[in-house]
């Protein structure tokens, strides 16, 4: 997948979760993730939530 | 004096370093671990996960790794929750070998824990998912098991003690002995 593909990908997916300023952030830090550490990428990751009930539940392999 | 596979599995792991990435290598990696964070966050509202979370919550133990999506506990639930929220919706990656077929980002929630819990740097994290996916992949290319009737979680378990003993900085015997288990 490109780069515009999966950011695509993480939009439609993230979206119901997350705000855009924190995906925009979830985005740079994984860009980036030389620069940082683990923990920061974690600290992003716990603010997304909110979720909504999915009503499919998918049969994976 | 000979050495078991799972010995040179160990010193495989334990040369690995970032610097042998590619910068193609560097760039796909982090491709991949957008897409199942994405995959990850897109799962939160799912039942199966209000259900490893509530577990969680009964027998979380200390609060030493991040859950996607708030809270936090010790490393194996960590790993295991988030490594739940980003298989859940099947959409994650796929290697395609010939003989199989395997979901390598399964061992995105373990290497994330596991760096967490050893402050691990993003180039850590990066290093330890990019041993993983190889101990993933090169098995599925070379040793596939589909036909024997075995899933693709088979590499996978070789694949997630790699990673794991990398984030940890595991020396080879260590590292040898996760493997082994």
């Amino acid at each position: 997948m490109s780069c515009e593909t999966v950011a695509g990908k993480f939009e439609h997916l993230s979206a119901p979760y997350s705000d855009a300023p924190l995906r925009r952030e979830i985005i740079d830090a994984v860009a980036n993730l030389e620069a940082i550490q683990v923990a920061d990428l974690a600290r992003l990751l716990a603010r997304a939530g909110d979720p909504k009930p999915l009503q499919s539940s998918p049969k994976g392999s | 004096m000979r050495i078991t596979h799972a010995e040179q599995l160990a010193a495989f792991v334990v040369r690995a370093s970032y610097d042998h990435l590619s910068e193609t290598a560097r760039h796909q990696l982090k491709i991949r671990v957008l897409d199942s964070l994405g995959c990850a966050i897109g799962a939160l509202g799912a039942e199966l996960i209000r259900l490893i979370r509530a577990q969680i919550e009964d027998f979380g133990g200390a609060g030493r790794c991040t859950l996607i999506g708030d809270g936090r506990t010790a490393p194996d639930l960590a790993a295991f929750y988030n490594c739940a929220l980003a298989r859940y919706l099947d959409f994650n990656d796929s290697y395609l070998a010939k003989g199989e077929t395997c979901h390598p980002s399964d061992n995105l929630g373990t290497a994330q824990a596991a760096s967490e819990y050893a402050k691990g740097s993003g180039r850590d994290f990066l290093t330890a998912v990019a041993v993983a996916y190889q101990v993933q992949c090169r098995p599925s290319d070379v040793a596939p098991v589909r036909d024997k009737r075995f899933d693709h979680t088979t590499q996978g378990g070789y694949a997630v003690a790699a990673g794991v003993s990398k984030a940890l900085g595991l020396d080879e015997t260590r590292t040898a002995d996760a493997l082994a288990i």
